[in-house]
């Protein structure tokens, strides 16, 4: 075990962090109303400057969530489709990022339940302890390293592929696009304490999953 | 001290120490990670596995969205729906005019015939057809004077027609619209909106269509029955 001091095993804290403050809060819905209202006005410019914004967002929960690519690209196209559509609605009582976020959810989880596929079926894997150790090298970020992260990466993302769809989307909103157990919340329909019930649960189980997957692997050692 | 170390934290207390939510017990669970090896071990898996988490997906896997088409569709969209009947009160309005200037040419011809004698010309009667008509319609109830109807069936009938067809053709003018579409944004969806949209407003228009037709004919059937005793009195 490296000596590192307890405290830096802290993460920056998500859910105060993401508890904005006042002001911060008004000026993210100030910006975005400013962008919403250029969309409206039919400014291509600003029609582009949402689909960036907020792409990454919304790739995410398709990512995660729908394993076919073929099936991901047409939903990626009708949820933007559908968000330009109801844009005019948005009343701007949550975030845009929120809002966006129910729209793509809503979508996939109509897509998964046309194609038959359960949605909150366990996880396979039993939660005893295990007694293998991960062992990962230090993953900072080094020119050398680039090519062992995308591998990491790999590993991980078909470990996170074994999860249920809605702990997947819930790994991913958390760790990926930063947000609290409120908001991720509002887009699944979730009472906050499941979304950290579901969140706790995901991570223990990626861990087994992990620990399986990467045992007796000497690129990890 | 050893009850403490037999005590291990749970992986929840852990993940909720490294998300810095229990400020509360941190202090019992920094304690027993000072103390415990095993559990700063799987600290250091958890702390190990929120790292491999926060990588980011390359971007070349995540769908994305062809921004140009999807301004392009949107806006081609907004622009169809514009000109979808029933959508613009002018398009209603048009609707309406259309099948009571029908009727009109009907009447007009059919009170020509009535006042054969050259009394009255049947520009004469529209006039005062036009005259009367903002006093007579707010008088008249839809229906009413039907009563009074001078003209036959098969006059109201014609008009009818004039008005199907005068639909069908607009409405191929949409499904032309569409098919447009379809080649244009190489996209199905916007094209069946705007079928779903006429196909709504096929029962719309009949509705618009009716009750323009009923005031017409009741208002014009009114004044005529007028004329007519009028011209009656006259001989």
């Amino acid at each position: 075990m490296k000596s590192k001091c307890l405290t830096e095993y802290m993460k920056p804290n998500y859910a105060r962090e993401h508890l904005l403050s006042d002001q911060i809060l008004s000026d993210n819905h100030s910006s975005e109303r400013s962008l919403v209202e250029r969309v409206l006005a039919e400014d291509n410019e600003a029609c582009k400057e949402f689909i960036v914004r907020y792409k990454r967002l919304i790739g995410h929960i398709i990512y995660r969530m729908v394993d076919n690519p073929a099936d991901r690209e047409d939903l990626c196209q009708e949820i933007w489709i559908k968000a330009f559509k109801h844009l005019k609605h948005f009343q701007f009582r949550s975030l845009l990022s929120t809002w966006l976020g129910r729209i793509t959810y809503n979508t996939v989880i109509n897509h998964l339940r046309k194609s038959g596929i359960p949605l909150y079926n366990d996880i396979s894997v039993d939660f005893e302890d295990s007694e293998t150790e991960l062992h990962y090298k230090n993953t900072a970020v080094t020119s050398e390293q680039i090519v062992e992260r995308r591998e990491l990466s790999a590993e991980i993302d078909t470990a996170i592929r074994k999860l249920p769809e809605q702990y997947r989307l819930i790994i991913t909103l958390f760790h990926l696009d930063g947000m609290n157990y409120h908001q991720i919340g509002d887009i699944t329909g979730l009472p906050e304490g499941t979304v950290k019930s579901h969140l706790f649960r995901a991570r223990k189980a990626l861990k087994k999953i992990l620990t399986a997957s990467l045992k007796g692997e000497d690129i990890y050692q | 001290m050893s009850s403490q170390i037999n005590n291990h934290i749970s992986d929840e207390e852990i993940q909720d120490f490294i998300d810095s939510n229990s400020k509360a017990s941190d202090a019992g669970v920094i304690n027993h990670l000072k103390q415990c090896m095993m559990c700063r071990k799987r600290l250091e898996e958890y702390w190990q596995l929120y790292e491999l988490l926060s990588y980011e997906i390359p971007l070349s896997s995540l769908p994305a969205p062809t921004i140009e088409k999807i301004v392009s569709i949107t806006s081609a969209e907004a622009e169809a729906f514009s000109q979808i009947p029933g959508e613009s009160y002018t398009e209603k309005a048009l609707s309406c005019s259309t099948g009571g200037i029908q009727t009109i040419d009907v009447l007009k011809q059919n009170t020509a015939k009535q006042s054969a004698d050259g009394a009255f010309s049947s520009d004469i009667v529209l006039k005062a057809v036009w005259k009367k008509a903002g006093i007579l319609a707010l008088s008249f109830l839809a229906g009413l004077g039907i009563l009074f109807l001078p003209i036959t069936l098969s006059e109201i009938l014609t008009s009818v027609l004039q008005f199907v067809i005068n639909f069908s053709a607009r409405g191929y003018s949409y499904v032309q619209l569409c098919i447009d579409f379809i080649k244009t944004n190489l996209d199905i969806r916007p094209a069946f909106l705007i079928l779903k949209q006429i196909v709504l407003n096929i029962p719309l228009s009949l509705v618009y269509y009716l009750i323009s037709l009923t005031i017409t004919v009741t208002i014009i059937s009114v004044i005529d029955h007028f004329i007519h005793q009028k011209l009656l009195r006259r001989r």
